[in-house]
């Protein structure tokens, strides 16, 4: 699905990341865990085609093509999905509207049949009740004057509706209170099946509670330094990252 | 006494204060736009009325046969179809009617109201009876079918009756074709408890000039709901000059420039609150593309008397292009001191974090792009009432923006 090799990479004269190995096989759930500024965000920038990125050496393959090649919108049209750490809000445009193009015009690529305003709203029904989400929430502009829980459910929202390969949530679980965690959880692990990868990026071990992880790695100072099973995670909370690095 | 020519009077250019940005002598002087009167004075050109409704007219989106409807053609009335009770439209050339208005409220310090006196074509005069609230909008169409390079010098006067309640939507066509300057003065006069929702919709030919204003004066408890919407012409400049002369007075305005090419666009507003207790709130939005230039000039002046006042100011503009421009001028003349009053302005290109987040989403660039574009607009049309005008409008700025 992912593999990424020996992968440098910097913003503007600082080096972020310093040679970072990773494969995600399909179906498989790897956690990425890190302290603040080890290089986490700056992955799932990358992956996702982000721009302010310097590539200086490596090499990321995904389903067997060079990711760094794909514009970002290619990236999503392939199957590839980025949970913001901080959604954007978009005054103006219409969440219900949003959601309908960036689903069409990605069955459109996949060759799939596009959806209605009847159809779609059936599933968009039936995606949001998984996540509790107010369907008046989905009909105000994109993100606009959300709080921070319905922003982060509202991109699981976006990633159950686009069904991706492999989806990156860049500390979603940041800014959740313990019900909203359960909720999000809940909702990745309804999509979970054996073709579906997910990378979750987070700082705390509490997420990996709900939605277990299959790999667990530690990214310091631009780094893997560590990887296990779930149990590193489960160690991790209790050394803290000093008592690992 | 000898007529007056327009050579008589000073064509507004960038030596007066108000105009330091738009330079309409300079639009004037190449084309040479000539005055015209129904006159049998034969330096003067003779207008052409057609007996039809013109098609321009008649295809348009905007027009809608079955409610009450004006049309002027070259600055003559062409045709007025007055449908709703309590409502009356009349041409009379009636000087008195119009001490109605403090002129002192609407003192210019340009010639545009004296070229509109000397060479005014057509007077109207709208009327809403008291306790009146019009069932159906008026539509008022400025129409040019140009052959010549016409001046053409309209005014109307608006005016709610106590209690009266009416949409008033103007609207500027042409021939795509022709070039002409319209110069249209108008006033509005909302008494008590009155309410008007009224929007200039400026779809002139691109090779027209046009200059206009709506001069409204208020008294207590009206609530004045004003739309602009600018995309015509080769030079623009929209006037609202509210005198705020009561208490609890809604004042409201919502612009939005759309310029391509090389146009002009200019709104400019001037909200004077005079008296304690009332509100204003204006947002402007501009976006300019290719070598477009826009200007939005918003002067507040809050009264010694005027205290309690609200007033409100924002300017938010989005250069699609390198070479595009964006003025802006706020104003704040506060002489009260319990007032709330502010002014705010952006400009710039579409947000890089937007982008990058729709893109995320499988959208290509220029799609995503379309997207953040009309979501800029859109947020400014929530506030039309009228859903139907809404969606005409929304449909004529998406034709317009790509």
């Amino acid at each position: 699905m992912l593999k990424i090799e020996d992968l440098h990479v910097n913003v503007g004269d600082k080096k972020i990341l310093q040679g970072i190995n990773l494969e995600v096989k399909p179906g498989e759930v790897h956690a990425m865990m890190g302290p603040n500024g080890s290089g986490k965000s700056t992955l799932a920038n990358v992956l996702s085609g982000r721009d302010g990125y310097e590539i200086v050496k490596g090499k990321i393959s995904y389903l067997k093509e060079n990711l760094l090649e794909l514009e970002p919108e290619v990236r999503a049209c392939k199957g590839l999905f980025l949970a913001f750490q901080y959604p954007v809000e978009i005054p103006g445009v219409s969440g219900m509207n949003f959601l309908r193009t960036t689903l069409n015009s990605i069955k459109k690529y996949r060759k799939q049949k596009e959806l209605d305003g009847v159809n779609f709203l059936k599933l968009l029904r039936k995606k949001a009740k998984i996540l509790k989400i107010d369907e008046k929430l989905i009909k105000r502009s994109v993100n606009t004057g959300f709080s921070g829980g319905e922003k982060k459910r509202s991109e699981i929202l976006q990633m159950s509706l686009l069904e991706p390969k492999l989806a990156i949530l860049d500390e979603t679980d940041s800014g959740l209170d313990i019900d909203a965690l359960k909720i999000v959880a809940n909702g990745v692990n309804k999509l979970k099946n054996k073709n579906r990868s997910f990378l979750i990026i987070t700082h705390y071990q509490r997420l990996l509670n709900h939605i277990v992880p299959d790999k667990v790695h530690i990214l310091s100072k631009g780094r893997i330094i560590k990887s296990g099973d779930k149990n590193l995670a489960i160690e991790l909370e209790k050394k803290g990252y000093e008592g690992l690095v | 006494m000898k007529q007056k020519l327009i050579k008589d009077f000073e064509i507004p250019n960038k030596k007066i204060e108000t105009w330091k940005f738009t330079d309409l002598k300079k639009v004037f002087e190449k084309n040479n736009f000539k005055p015209f009167r129904k006159s049998i004075n034969a330096d003067l050109a003779e207008p052409t009325i057609s007996s039809q409704i013109p098609l321009d007219i008649s295809n348009n989106i905007f027009f809608n046969p079955k409610i009450n409807f004006v049309i002027f053609e070259n600055g003559y009335l062409q045709k007025f179809n007055k449908k709703s009770d309590g409502l009356e439209i009349t041409t009379l050339n009636d000087i008195a009617k119009e001490k109605l208005f403090n002129k002192k409220n609407f003192t210019r310090n340009d010639s545009l109201l004296d070229i509109n006196n000397t060479f005014l074509n057509e007077k109207l005069i709208i009327r809403v009876k008291k306790n009146i609230e019009l069932k159906e909008p008026i539509s008022i169409f400025y129409y040019n079918s140009g052959e010549e390079k016409y001046l053409i010098n309209n005014r109307i006067i608006i005016i709610l009756e106590e209690n009266a309640k009416a949409e008033i939507n103007e609207i500027f066509l042409s021939n795509n074709q022709s070039s002409y300057w319209n110069n249209i003065h108008n006033f509005i006069y909302l008494k008590k408890n009155s309410k008007l929702n009224h929007s200039t919709i400026q779809l002139e030919s691109k090779y027209a000039l046009h200059s206009s204003s709506s001069n409204v004066d208020c008294d207590n408890s009206s609530i004045y709901n004003g739309f602009i919407f600018s995309a015509g012409g080769i030079m623009s400049r929209i006037e609202v000059i509210s005198s705020i002369n009561s208490s609890d007075i809604n004042f409201n305005i919502k612009g939005l420039y759309l310029a391509k090419t090389n146009q002009h666009h200019d709104i400019t507003t001037l909200m004077q609150h005079k008296h304690p207790q009332s509100k204003s709130n204006q947002h402007i939005k501009g976006i300019l593309q290719k070598e477009s230039s826009g200007v939005f000039q918003g002067k507040i002046i809050v009264f010694q008397d005027a205290q309690k006042t609200d007033a409100f100011q924002f300017n938010q503009n989005l250069l699609l292009s390198e070479k595009a421009e964006a003025n802006m001028k706020p104003e704040l003349e506060i002489y009260a001191d319990d007032v709330k009053c502010s002014h705010g302005a952006t400009t710039g290109e579409l947000d890089e974090e937007m982008l990058f987040y729709l893109r995320s989403r499988g959208l290509n660039k220029n799609k995503a792009k379309k997207i953040l574009i009309e979501g800029f607009v859109n947020e400014l049309f929530d506030s039309i009432e009228n859903k139907e005008l809404k969606e005409k409008l929304l449909l004529t700025s998406k034709k317009i923006i790509h």
